[in-house]
């Protein structure tokens, strides 16, 4: 068969120029394991969701709408709103998820600080069918008291014991019994979750007393707290199912209005509240929504990665046609012969197609080994728990071998035009001249190659830089020394107790409290102004105490924090600068709030500015700081976390006094603490996610660029065979015959090199333009990269030109 | 013998081939330089024949040119009674394939081939199945005596072998025209009258046989010379003994 002829010769090739072939079989799987890896991501990003059953029938709810100069765009909805929605044609099961806070959840063995309980009606598990690995998912949350765990919540409250029947007590009070485990949710879902509580015991509690906080969210629709999802009967359409969703929730929404601004007519036209839907595949992606349980991402990021992947497929095919056809000469006489004996171009054609495919497929077996040794490192890259195996699978194997086989069919393109269009008696005489326009396109190639390595080195750096600059910027906390304690808000007289050691151990500078410590989202509620009732401004609020803004190291601008022994502190807060500008504090004095609606009895609501602090960055300096209001923390607004910071260079060993501290007082509770710098740090996570992505792209485009030249510099010593014999003849030195022989090589290199100096400048300014701050790059920047690519050039120039030109001027 | 005298109108049943006035040139720059110029050879069936001439006569050209490789710039040329001057490279690769064999001075077998393998190449594009091609090559190996280096790769043989392996490549589908280029320019005598027996062995088996080369002994090994000189066709003779 003539095409196991070709596959044999293919591999008697490859053994007889082994150097070469080797070399394109690796520029070719590399190039195949980065866009593999890369196509793994975007299947992963864009398979969200996916792996619930009927999951392009299952929607969530989401609210927009306005209030005063705030829009609100939030994934969270009112409770009553899941009752509205089962009752709706073309809904065949409604349900709803209420995060719980951070909580102290206690097994008869072990307490433990949850951040991820959450409170679900009875149809939770049927929406959403993760698989049980305990229980049974018929009539699994039919109790009010019942609640279902993920496998990893079971191992940290349990250990190795099973879980079912046993009782779990939360520090709000409720007792739950474990009537299910399923295993923990997949990392690429929208949900993160490690409890589902039947929401009936707290609902139950709150209807028998309505004075308990938050009792006024049962009924109230815009109270926004809870996620709702449907799932769409078979016959139900989406469209239908929100028309008559708005048409319900206008009229609810209104009458809510009009009860809580206490109006009798029509509510003012800038407040209104609705509702939309979004299939829950489109939540990673799509989502614009606020209050998302988990990150979102950017889809265009995904179109960019596959484009990059496709890209490098584009650049690994261009290369590898390069590197088969740079030494061509060598197989002149092959083809030649093939021709002479009767050798048509069409099965010249399926020969060098045949060849590049069975590369491609080689090539794809170590991309396949290459993509599971670098999925570790690519993972932590990403920052995302991916893995190899969701991806290999049918039908996306079909979809890998069709890619591969594409990429051999269009890398084996111009071999094939390119050998079978030969005249067979110049080819087999040697009288074949290597046309001028070969090297021009491979000038071309590797000058572009050139090109997109500096942008990329010049991109990565810059993305560094500007990494560096934005950690340095002032954030208006002190994060060198200080931690934040999590506490949970439970048993005051422990973290008395705690504090007290703690400040007796010398080590301490200043302790305080807060709700939210920076990089948590704080709750934002409305105020009015006390001197303009028709005004209504959406604030963050922080329940801190007195000691927080010195334990935080915030630095005051007016006035001065309450005394913890005031009398009268409870009507006292703390503005931030924004917050200040935005009330318009400076201009007319303005110093007191008043809170809008949904107070319950005996609850503060007018309160006088005590004092001003410089913005403090709670979610780093790339977004401008929100307008903040720091109130005392009360009994019903406990502070959550503990700020410590520790006098200088005590740090570490005022941690440890943490530990022994928390290991005496609490010894049945893990501690969790975290560094402020930590959190500072992850602030710019995403950046320096896509600084160390950039950086990988560089690293690749470097290796590539390097394949390019190669074959650039190998076809140029063949373009110039003829002088470089005859110059050798002449005796002309080794170093005098490669710098002619290269002269074309060089051109292009530099001519790149050139070329990119501009557009990557360009690139790295447009990119920080998007920056609300950023740092002036320097020329060493662009420094870096060139010298990079000057030396990698001269590496290739000498060893391949020069083994080249070795050979040339001794044949 | 002389072919001259047959009748215009019937040549075409006995010539292999027949040229008329052909010429072919080589430009470069402004410069025409002219390499075969009205050139008029008719070689019959069954003839086993010698093109001489030292170096730069046009016997290469002419060699592409009967070989139907290239096309002239001028004349015509008729191959099995097919005027061929004119037709397009896909039309000449299909009168060549199964119909010429070829022999180089620089025997070029495929390197990453084994001897079978370079014998049976030709075959592989021709309408040949597995089994039959078996049979043809085990029947060419063992007519040149081959058997023993079968399975070795070029590189492992001497140039006579290599050569011999070569004329059993253009030889394996009896082709009725075989062309050799200065077939012995690269053995030593020995090996060069090795391999001119063996190709008066295949005109003997029904093979018209033209041999191109400078070598004055060669040629008159045959039984007829053509001897080219700058381009022109300056003697035509038969040989006494041939």
């Amino acid at each position: 068969m003539r095409f196991l002829n070709f596959i044999k010769t293919f591999f008697r090739t490859i053994i007889l120029h082994s150097g070469f072939s080797l070399l394109t079989l690796l520029g070719l799987s590399i190039g195949m394991a980065m866009s593999l890896l890369v196509l793994i991501y975007v299947y992963y990003e864009s398979n969200y969701d996916r792996h619930w059953s009927d999951s392009s029938q299952i929607y969530r709810v989401y609210s927009y709408g306005e209030i005063g100069e705030e829009k609100i765009r939030s994934a969270v909805t009112p409770l009553p709103l899941c009752e509205a929605l089962q009752k709706l044609d073309g809904v065949s099961l409604a349900t709803n998820l209420v995060p719980g806070n951070r909580k102290l959840v206690s097994s008869a063995y072990i307490q433990s600080l949850e951040s991820y309980f959450y409170y679900a009606d009875a149809h939770f598990f049927e929406v959403f069918d993760l698989p049980f690995l305990l229980g049974e998912r018929e009539g699994v949350l039919n109790d009010s008291n019942s609640v279902v765990i993920t496998f990893s919540a079971a191992q940290r409250l349990f250990g190795q014991r099973n879980p079912l029947g046993e009782k779990l007590t939360l520090e709000n009070g409720l007792e739950y019994v474990v009537t299910g485990m399923v295993e923990d949710v997949p990392a690429n879902s929208h949900l993160k979750f490690d409890f589902v509580g039947n929401w009936l015991q707290v609902e139950g509690g709150m209807r028998k007393d309505p004075t308990l906080p938050h009792a006024g969210m049962l009924d109230n629709w815009l109270y926004l707290n809870s996620y709702t999802y449907f799932k769409l009967s078979e016959t139900g359409a989406s469209s239908e199912v929100l028309k008559q969703l708005s048409l319900e929730a206008v009229q609810k929404v209104n009458a809510q209005i009009a009860a809580s601004f206490r109006l009798t007519d029509q509510a003012p036209g800038n407040i209104y509240l609705n509702f939309g839907i979004q299939p829950i595949h489109d939540i990673h992606l799509y989502s614009e929504v606020e209050n998302e349980m988990g990150t979102v991402a950017n889809p265009v990021y995904i179109m960019i990665f596959t484009a990059i992947a496709f890209f490098i497929l584009l650049i690994t095919a261009i290369n590898f046609m390069n590197l088969t056809t740079a030494k061509a000469s060598r197989r002149y006489k092959e083809v030649a012969v093939r021709k002479y004996f009767g050798a048509g171009r069409r099965f010249l054609v399926y020969q060098f197609l045949t060849e590049a495919v069975v590369y491609s497929f080689i090539a794809l077996f170590v991309a396949l080994v290459l993509v599971e040794l670098l999925m570790p490192g690519f993972n932590l890259m990403f920052g995302i728990e991916m893995t190899s195996t969701g991806f290999i699978q049918q039908p996306d194997t079909i979809w890998i071998l069709v890619i591969t086989m594409l990429l051999g069919v269009l890398s084996g393109s111009y071999p094939a035009m390119f050998f079978s269009g030969l005249k067979p008696h110049l080819a087999i005489n040697g009288a074949m001249k290597v046309k001028k326009w070969g090297v021009v396109i491979r000038g071309v190639l590797v000058s572009s190659q050139v090109v997109l390595s500096i942008c990329l080195i010049v991109l990565s750096i810059g993305m560094y830089a500007q990494l560096r600059f934005l950690e340095e910027a002032p954030h208006g906390f002190e994060e060198e020394d200080a931690i934040a304690l999590e506490w949970g808000a439970m048993d005051r007289d422990g973290l008395q107790k705690i504090r007290e050691a703690l400040e007796i151990s010398g080590l301490v500078k200043a302790v305080g409290l807060a709700e939210y410590v920076p990089g948590d989202d704080p709750s934002v509620i409305s105020f009015r102004q006390s001197g303009d009732s028709s005004q209504v401004v959406l604030l963050a609020v922080n329940y801190v105490d007195a000691g927080y803004f010195e334990a935080v190291g915030a630095e005051f601008v007016d006035g001065e924090v309450w005394a913890e022994n005031d009398g009268l502190k409870a009507s006292k807060v703390v503005l931030n600068a924004s917050a200040a500008r935005f009330l318009g504090y400076y201009e007319n004095k303005q110093q007191a709030l008043e809170l809008v609606g949904g107070r319950s009895a005996g609850e503060t609501y007018f309160f006088n500015v005590a004092g001003v602090v410089k913005d403090m960055a709670f979610a780093g300096v790339k977004e401008a700081a929100r307008p903040m209001v720091f109130l005392p923390e009360t009994s019903s607004n406990r502070a959550e976390h503990m700020i410590i910071s520790f006098d200088t260079h005590a740090f570490e060993q005022g941690v440890e006094e943490v530990h022994r501290v928390w290991s005496r007082e609490v010894p049945d509770r893990a501690i969790k603490l975290k560094a402020l710098s930590e959190i500072k740090s992850g602030f710019y996570s995403e950046e320096r996610r896509f600084a160390n992505i950039a950086a990988m792209f560089s690293v690749l485009a470097i290796i590539l660029t390097v394949f390019g030249k190669i074959g650039m510099a190998a076809f140029v010593v063949q373009y110039h065979q003829k002088n470089i014999f005859i110059r050798s003849i002449l005796a002309a030195p080794f170093f005098r015959l490669l710098a002619y022989g290269l002269r074309g090589y060089w051109m292009y290199v530099l001519f790149g090199m050139a070329l990119a100096l501009p557009l990557s400048s360009f690139l790295l300014h447009l990119w920080l333009s998007g920056f609300k701050v950023a740092f002036t790059p320097g020329w060493i920047i662009y420094l870096y990269p060139v010298l990079i690519l000057l030396f990698t050039s001269i590496v290739v120039a000498y060893l391949t030109g020069g083994r080249e030109i070795k050979k040339e001027a001794h044949s | 013998m002389s072919v001259s005298g047959h009748k215009m109108y019937d040549f075409e049943q006995f010539y292999m081939i027949h040229t008329r006035d052909l010429v072919k040139g080589y430009r470069s720059q402004e410069v025409q330089t002219p390499v075969l110029i009205n050139v008029n050879i008719d070689i019959g069936e069954g003839e086993y024949v010698a093109i001489a001439g030292p170096s730069g006569s046009g016997k290469s050209t002419l060699f592409d040119i009967m070989g139907l490789l290239d096309q002239p710039d001028e004349g015509e040329i008729f191959f099995m009674g097919r005027e061929v001057s004119t037709l397009d490279d896909k039309h000449r690769m299909k009168l060549r394939r199964g119909r010429i064999g070829y022999v180089f001075r620089q025997f070029n077998l495929v390197d990453e081939l084994t001897v079978v393998e370079n014998i049976e190449l030709p075959l592989l594009y021709m309408d040949i199945s597995r089994r039959s091609r078996k049979e043809m090559v085990e029947k060419s190996l063992h007519r040149f005596k081959l058997e023993h280096i079968r399975k070795s790769f070029p590189r492992q043989l001497t140039g006579l072998q290599q050569q011999i392996t070569a004329l059993a490549r253009a030889t394996v589908y009896n082709p009725p025209l075989l062309l050799a280029d200065e077939p012995t320019g690269n053995l030593n005598s020995t090996g060069g009258n090795e391999i001119l027996e063996l190709l008066s062995e295949v005109n003997e088996s029904g093979t018209t046989v033209v041999v191109f080369t400078n070598s004055v002994s060669d040629a008159q090994k045959t039984q007829r010379i053509i001897q080219l000189f700058d381009g022109h066709v300056v003697t035509d003779m038969a040989q006494k003994g041939n």
